[in-house]
């Protein structure tokens, strides 16, 4: 073995030296974990809230009970959501009025086809989402820490004043997954309502039903977006369970609160004909035939880049199982100036309304019944 | 572990004929090389997205492989050198086959979401495994083979061999660039390097070896169908529709999927476009037709022979040029187009198989409309088609009330700081070229710009009036998935008010502080390749995001790996080793350059990869050769190559084809004269040794070289930035050169 000489011990501790200095300076230069307490000190006035649904477990752990993940989270942790942390053995919400992105949008690109047709809806998100959809329109919201984005304070009385202020009837919850602001929308929807403006939100229905009834009561409409209709998509695309979306449906269904329903249809993901009959006798059966359904195209989105979009007539295939499965109201969507984004009255066939696009409506329906045959048209119409 | 010495090469004994059929084998080894690498660049690139960040990866794994190879190479009895360089030209065709079909196998042994992408990070990791194996024998064979010539060669034998190895990389990129790409697949490839390496072992060995080359002889007539086999597998496996076509262009892989009753072109691997699209294309045809003139003429590229493009021809206008820069592109697609599309070929439309900026850069034509919808700035060669130059260049040929038209990618009603960043810097630059330009928001924005002063409509209440008043449409004699229904209220969907107000906010402080994508300085594309990273929350993300680690990364490994050699081998070895390592760094920071400038000039620049590599293998051979047997001063080659850099630096405003091409054969033979200058002056010692140090420090210095330029150098310094550090890393090398080996 060679024996070191002082030369070579110094050369070795100053190579050992350097070494744990540029790894430190590296690291340094890496982006951090930036969910810490202080975030949420220096934010205690604005968007921190103690949560709702939540109970305490041993030590100063929790569960949030407010969706079906039902996180265990020690202290300092967040939820899949991102947006509800333990804070000292309390479950906080961390995003109570922080409205990252709003908009005035047609209700109908929401899409609710049946649910004041031809208004806007002043339409709010924040960040967070309880699942992981690798089709996801708005990942920018939905997949990213509140404090990365860029947000402002819109407390549920500004909120309503807004929405008069843009001449909108209607606050819709949308974009990311609008559950995840559970306290929020329960209070800002309470406002709303004594305001005379309508709230509805965009959800994937992942929500525990509890939870789904509590967030229902001031809601005057839900749109849901069943993804699919097998387990295996939803664990593998969205990291959630079919299961618990169903029982919310029916949950939420049996509170008498409008419901449409959208399904992105995906090739060969979930676009066999077996499994959207399957789908939609299941909504048939369990929720309605009057409940509306949405098969949209799917365009290359977010993980899932390299799809072509669905062919249009496998969107017309769904359209027409559905129908055959006794769904009144099937519409394809995501296809600006197909004939079947028109609403046709399940009783004569007459078209009573017409779409071109998201923005020119003509809506022939008086007092909620066809003008043709007169029989009542399922949806909330004034 | 002592290295060969010598003494013990002496007693090898080689004579004239072993030694040429060991030369030979260097010969076949860099033939081989260059085959090899130019056909995993195409590989992984379809497997991973083709981008210059890959290229990088491939480069440095590439070295670190050849790297490993010569610096992992134990000394041994002669006959187990033999050994190992026979092994290694035997195993590098079937490695080549192994990796580049193995590419394709990955998504089969790790599945992923069909329509999916891997994670960059994830690519960037199977670029390095799939170029190791092959790479590793590249640099395997080296220190063996030249131990074996050196009795004869004595201290030039690290030079003969590396010149002879670089001969044949210079074949093998002439080989692929001029004839291969266009007749033979990376099987047939695989098989006829195969029987070579049999008939020169024959040779070498045993004559009666020599008829084992006729079996992958044979295997070249099946190679068509073998590669059809294996392709139409794997792609039926892992895609949502049946490949129902594939084709080897000599841009590209073309792949076309049927799924239903629609047909999706993809080009290596990367969606292009879907047929029909009649949907797809329903609002921008009347977009377009809110803003023309009636018999005008248009440039349309980018949207696919589709729906837009039959509904143009149809809807009156007076002639279209369509530019499609891969000929075989448009062969392949038009069957299944000339079936969804009948009969509108004319008078009305021209096909151009070339390149728009070339065609722009040469026409003094001016048109009525240019609609540029490319793909997004995923590399360099598409981000040419969003640079400040191009947008000029849009301008410069448009009519007196001509309107340009261009879209990228938007947002989906909020922009993250990425996001934000990558449009503004696209924004920014079409912004300064057409101060008078209206924006429609949406996932696709279209940005629409004129030249003249009151040529765009000012909002989109004029815009439908304009529409209304404007040309009538004969619905006959249009698809009716584009007419039916129709109202100009469609329109208001690309004018969203609340997200067009959205949108000026957004850019308000994001343009002032985000530099103009242009095509020196490449930004989009940086930021396309961050936006990915974050879209998939990849590890690169936070590599990215703090770049110091990089650099700080590869100092550390420097420092110890410079340590390790001066402790081997003594502080000769080590400023040796430095300015190899220097060396071997600017030329791939320099070869990666002159890729992008290339592509920046002529586009798509994959098959002329090869030509590059041939020419610089050339100015190598050259550069080694002449530095052999004249001697030339260390410093002066180094001075020499400072000097070339800054050519290549004044090229990038000059584009001067000729000059290119010219700056890469002079660039090379200075960098080529590095290794056997040094090589004489610090090869006294060993033979083995001096080729070991050198060969595995130089790919070393090369793999830095790599990583540094396509994540650090051209991302904060861009071009010609660049450029300028590697003239800076150069004159170190040089200073190092002259007082280690020429004051003494």
């Amino acid at each position: 073995m060679t024996r070191l000489t002082d030369d070579s011990l110094h050369r070795r501790e100053f190579l050992i030296r350097g070494g744990r200095s540029l790894c430190l300076l590296a690291l340094g230069s890496l982006p951090l974990d930036s969910c810490s307490d202080t975030f949420c000190q220096s934010h205690t006035d604005y968007y921190v809230k103690p949560a709702k649904m939540w109970r305490r477990l041993a030590g100063t752990a929790v569960e949030c009970t407010l969706c079906p993940n039902g996180c265990q989270l020690d202290e300092g942790e967040r939820g899949i959501c991102r947006v509800r942390k333990n804070i000292r053995g309390s479950l906080f919400t961390v995003i109570y009025s922080r409205i990252a992105a709003s908009h005035v949008d047609p209700i109908e690109k929401k899409p609710m086809f049946h649910f004041l047709p031809g208004s806007t809806a002043f339409s709010v998100a924040t960040a967070g989402c309880n699942l992981s959809c690798k089709f996801c329109q708005n990942w920018q919201l939905s997949q990213s820490n509140p404090e990365d984005l860029d947000a402002v304070q819109i407390t549920p009385a500004d909120l309503s004043q807004k929405a008069r202020q843009s001449g909108s009837r209607v606050i819709a919850y949308t974009y990311n997954e609008p559950t995840v602001q559970f306290e929020y929308i329960i209070d800002a929807s309470a406002v709303a309502r004594a305001k005379g403006i309508r709230s509805i939100i965009i959800s994937n229905g992942y929500i525990r039903p509890a939870a789904g009834k509590m967030l229902a009561q001031n809601l005057d409409a839900v749109k849901i977006d069943l993804k699919a209709f097998t387990e295996k998509f939803y664990s593998d695309i969205c990291g959630g369970r079919l299961t618990a979306v169903q029982e919310n449906l029916v949950s939420i269904h049996g509170l008498g609160k409008w419901i449409e329903l959208v399904v992105l249809v995906i090739p060969s993901l979930n676009d066999s004909q077996a499994e959207i009959r399957k789908m939609t006798a299941w909504v048939r059966t369990n929720l309605s035939g009057n409940v509306p359904m949405h098969f949209t195209r799917f365009h290359p989105m977010y993980r899932i880049q390299n799809l072509p979009p669905t062919p249009v007539s496998t969107l017309e295939r769904c359209r027409t199982i559905a129908k055959d499965e006794g769904i009144r109201y099937p519409y394809v969507g995501n296809v600006p100036g197909h004939q079947w984004e028109n609403t046709f009255c399940h009783g004569c066939g007459a078209m009573i309304i017409r779409r071109s696009g998201y923005f020119h409506v003509v809506n022939s329906i008086k007092n909620g019944a066809c003008p043709s045959c007169g029989v009542r048209i399922p949806g909330v119409w004034a | 572990m002592p290295l060969l010495r010598r003494q013990d090469t002496r007693s090898v004994g080689v004579n004239g004929g072993r030694r040429r059929g060991l030369l030979a084998i260097a010969f076949f080894m860099g033939l081989a090389a260059a085959l090899v690498q130019v056909l995993l660049i195409r590989e992984i690139l379809s497997l991973c997205r083709g981008n210059e960040l890959v290229i990088g990866v491939i480069f440095s794994s590439w070295f670190l492989g050849i790297f490993m190879g010569a610096r992992f190479n134990p000394t041994a009895a002669d006959a187990d050198l033999q050994r190992r360089v026979l092994f290694s030209t035997a195993l590098l065709p079937v490695l080549m086959a192994v990796s580049v079909y193995g590419a394709h196998a990955v998504q089969i042994i790790f599945p992923r979401t069909v329509g999916t992408f891997y994670s960059i990070s994830v690519e960037l990791l199977l670029a390095l495994f799939l170029t190791l194996p092959a790479s590793f024998f590249v640099g395997f064979f080296f220190p063996p083979l030249v131990a074996l010539v050196s009795g004869e060669m004595k201290e030039r034998s690290g030079g003969t061999v590396f010149y002879v190895e670089s001969m044949g990389s210079f074949a093998g990129g002439i080989a692929f660039s001029f004839v291969l790409v266009e007749i033979a697949n990376p099987c047939a490839i695989a098989c006829g390097l195969l029987c070579a390496s049999f008939v020169i072992i024959g040779a070498l060995v045993n004559k009666k070896l020599i008829p084992l080359a006729l079996v992958p002889l044979s295997l070249i007539f099946f190679s068509g169908s073998i590669e059809d086999q294996i392709f139409t597998r794997v792609w039926n496996r892992t895609h949502a529709g049946k490949l129902v076509h594939y084709q080897r262009t000599k841009y590209q892989t073309v792949a076309v999927e049927s799924y239903g009753d629609t047909v999706s072109v993809y080009g290596d691997g990367i969606l292009m476009y879907t047929l029909p699209d009649r949907f797809e294309a329903r609002g921008l045809f009347h977009l377009i037709n809110a803003l023309r003139r009636d018999r005008g003429t248009m440039i349309l590229m980018g949207s696919g022979p589709g729906s837009l493009l039959h509904n143009l021809i149809s809807a009156g206008i007076g002639h279209i040029r369509y530019f499609e820069p891969d000929p075989e592109l448009w062969d392949a697609v038009y069957p299944f187009r000339a079936r969804l599309y009948p009969g509108v070929e004319g008078e009305r439309l021209s096909v151009y198989r070339e390149d728009l900026r070339h065609f722009l850069s040469r026409s003094r034509e001016r048109f009525d409309m240019i609609v540029s919808i490319p793909p997004a700035p995923e590399n360099i060669m598409l981000n040419r088609f969003y640079t400040r130059e191009f947008y000029s260049l849009c301008k410069r040929h448009l009519s007196e009330q001509g309107i340009f038209v261009t879209s990228l990618h938007g947002y989906s009603n909020y922009l993250s700081e990425d996001l934000r960043d990558f449009i503004a810097s696209i924004y920014r630059s079409f912004a300064a070229e057409f101060p008078e330009h209206l924006k429609t928001s949406g996932e696709t924005m279209y940005l629409i710009g004129s030249a003249a002063k009151g040529a765009l409509p000012r909002d989109v209440d004029e815009l439908i009036n304009r529409y209304k008043a404007g040309l009538p449409l004969r619905a006959g004699r249009l698809e009716k998935e584009i007419t039916q229904n129709y109202s100009p209220d469609e329109l208001r969907m690309f004018f969203e008010l609340t997200q067009i107000r959205y949108f000026d906010r957004s850019m308000a402080s994001a343009v002032k502080k985000v530099d103009g994508n242009r095509d020196l300085k490449p930004g989009a594309y940086w930021k396309s390749i961050v936006l990915t990273a974050f879209r998939e929350q990849s590890l690169l993300y936070a590599l990215i995001r703090g770049f110091l680690f990089l650099p700080a990364l590869i100092l550390v490994v420097s420092v110890i790996v410079f340590g390790d050699v001066r402790r081997r081998y003594g502080p000769r070895y080590m400023a040796a080793g430095t300015v190899i390592y220097c060396t071997g760094l600017v030329s791939i920071s320099a070869v990666l350059v002159m890729i992008l400038l290339y592509q920046n000039s002529h586009g798509i620049v994959y098959y002329r990869i090869s030509l590059i590599n041939a020419l610089f293998m050339l100015g190598l051979t050259v550069g080694s050769l002449t530095a052999n047997r004249t001697r030339i001063r260390l410093p002066l080659i180094l001075a020499g190559l400072a000097l070339s850099l800054g050519l290549v630096l004044v090229q990038t405003v000059l584009n001067i084809d000729v000059l290119f091409w010219a700056l890469i054969i002079l660039f090379s033979f200075l960098c080529g004269a590095v290794f056997p200058a040094l090589f004489a002056a610090a090869g006294s010692e060993s033979y083995m040794a001096s080729a070991s140090v050198l060969d595995s420090m130089d790919h070393f210095g090369s793999i830095a070289g790599s990583l540094l330029t396509v994540m650090v150098f051209l991302p904060v310094f861009g071009i010609q930035g660049t450029l300028i550090v590697d003239i800076l890393i150069v004159l170190l090398a040089g200073a190092v050169g002259f007082l280690k080996f020429e004051s003494s």
